[in-house]
Parts: C-alpha cells; structure tokens; sequence
C-alpha cells in the first residue's frame, strides 16, 4: 500500500536524521531529512484513509503542518502523550512554528531562498550554500519547542497504524 | 463528590483530573454515574464501555472536544449522508492552513470514539467555496442532510 510505501521512507529519513545529528556536519543535512521525513510522514497519514490518492498527496506541501493541527484533535494520540486537551492545544501550538520553517526548506516552498538543497542568491545579490548557511530553525530545534516536535515525528511514526490506518 | 474521590476515578480512568471535571460538566453520563464503589479497573471499564456508544453521542463529544482543543474553529458540519457507521467531519477553522482542498485524516476506532472518523480541517474561504461547489468533496461525500455544530452552542472553556 502507498501509506506503508511512504511510511517506510519516512522512517528512513528519520533514521538517517537521527544519524547525522550526532555527527559534526553541516546543519543542512540534518534538516534535509527531517524536511524529508515530515514531508513523507505528513503524506502517509493523508493517503492511509484511502481519501486522497498517492498523486494527489505528491502536490500537498502543507500536509505534515495541516496534519499536526489535526492530530491536536486526536484524543487517543492526547492520552498516550498523557495531556489534558489544553496542555495538549498548548503543545502542539508551539510546534506550528517550527513545523512550518522545516517545511519551508524544501525547495518548492522556499522562494528561491534558503532550503536545504540547493544555492541561492539573496537580494543584496550574496551567492548561499545550504552548507554554509546558519538556518535558524536548526536552533529552534534545540529549544523546547523544537525537541517537543521531534518527540512527535517520533511517537508518531511509532504509532502510525494503531491511530491512523485502517486495520 | 470530593476532590480525592474524583482523583482516584480519573487515575482509574486513565485521564487528568481536569478532563474528567470537564467530561461531568458536559454532562456525559458515564463519568458521573461512575460507580467508585466497584474496584478501580472495573470502574474504569463501566465508564468506558456506556459513553460515546452511539454515533450521535461520539460526534459530539468530538465535537465540544474540539472546540475546546482549537479555539480557532468556528463550526463543524457532520456529514452523513452515505457515511454508515463513519464519523465524517468538516472543521472551519480560523487558523486553518489553506490547500484548496479537503483532505481528510482518518483517526482510528479508539475507546473515547469508537467509531473510524474523518476529519477535515478547512479555512473560512475554503468552506465558502465548498458551499458553492468550487472546491469538491472527497467521492461520496455530501452535504445532503449533513449537520452543523457551532462553537456557540457549546460551552467552551478558554485554555488560554
């Protein structure tokens, strides 16, 4: 099935996320794959109730950022986080953020500015690299709110077919 | 009932103190009627197995839950028609990301709901543009015989 074909690519990145983040590399290719797995992660979960086709989610660039709003309203994924509905309206209202830098980063939602994979030119007309540039989210990621949203990606993805598939 | 009874029968249940004050205020019958005199795994399977039985009471108890969760929604249409034994929800929705579609997320039958639900975050603009069919429903969906819930016809308690 697509859900398991994208769930499985997204675990993927996410391992080699994890990998590279111990590693003293570039920033960039950390957010590279956690672009990545959000992105796949965030298609799984709208391909596996069967209401949108693996194409049509293929065009969907918001759908990890809609998915996490979404999922605040999941009162199983409240109770395995162990979260009143306000403590849990809170959490995930400070991921919003960080969710949307992280999805901007791919190139087709970056404006030809910064993303992760390729150079740009800002407008004072300086030639980036991804390698080179200091992307703030990467510090995000450090702070609460940014470690609370790689909690989720990974409880998440551990927990995909018993809160979001169907059997 | 006191305070330290209605602790242990939040423990029992699984859920915070606060929630189970909030599910007694709306009135669900299953957790005031929640007998703390039977052992607590007992009480606790009382409790889960009347509420939310039947669809209508799952939808709204989704319903005041998220509205409670998202202060941002404005109404939610409960959709039918063809929809059998699926809770198939749209949520309009202030701060709503905008896709010019309606894409649905499936949460799984679980204890609290159990029922398969679809639930569809929309924008202000894009629920307007469903209404006069510019942008389309899932296939199968309708808004025949749906029905509207509006955050005013709940009481919801700011969560700051």
């Amino acid at each position: 099935m697509w859900a398991e074909a994208f769930l499985e690519q997204a675990r993927s990145d996410w391992q080699m996320c994890q990998l590279i983040r111990d590693q003293k590399l570039p920033g960039c290719h950390e957010l590279h794959h956690l672009q990545m797995t959000c992105e796949k992660l965030g298609k799984a979960f709208l391909i596996a109730g069967r209401m949108i086709s693996p194409q049509q989610a293929k065009t969907s660039h918001v759908a990890f950022k809609r998915f996490l709003q979404v999922a605040s309203r999941n009162p199983t994924l409240r109770n395995l986080l162990e979260m009143s509905a306000s403590q849990f309206r809170a959490h995930i209202q400070q991921l919003l953020p960080v969710a949307e830098g992280i999805e901007r980063l791919a190139p087709a939602l970056s404006q030809d500015g910064p993303n992760v994979e390729y150079p740009w030119e800002s407008p004072d007309q300086q030639i980036h690299t991804p390698r080179r540039y200091a992307f703030p989210v990467l510090r995000d990621l450090r702070r609460p709110p940014g470690m609370n949203l790689l909690k989720i990606v990974d409880l998440v993805q551990k927990e995909f077919y018993r809160l979001f598939t169907k059997v | 009932m006191q305070t330290t009874t209605l602790k242990r029968a939040a423990e029992a249940l699984g859920i915070s103190f606060e929630d189970l004050v909030f599910y007694r205020k709306l009135g669900n019958k299953a957790f005031i009627e929640i007998d703390l005199k039977l052992p607590t795994s007992q009480a606790a399977d009382h409790a889960r197995v009347n509420q939310n039985h039947d669809i209508e009471k799952a939808v709204k108890f989704l319903a005041q839950d998220n509205f409670e969760v998202e202060d941002g929604l404005e109404r939610i249409v409960w959709l039918r028609k063809g929809a059998g034994d699926t809770i198939r929800l749209i949520e309009v929705n202030h701060n709503g990301f905008p896709t010019g579609r309606v894409e649905a997320f499936y949460f799984a039958p679980s204890e609290e709901v159990p029922f398969e639900t679809y639930l569809a975050d929309v924008t202000l603009k894009e629920w307007q543009k469903i209404l006069i069919g510019e942008i389309p429903l899932p296939e199968g969906w309708s808004l025949e015989g749906s029905r509207e819930f509006l955050r005013s016809e709940f009481e919801v308690e700011s969560v700051g």
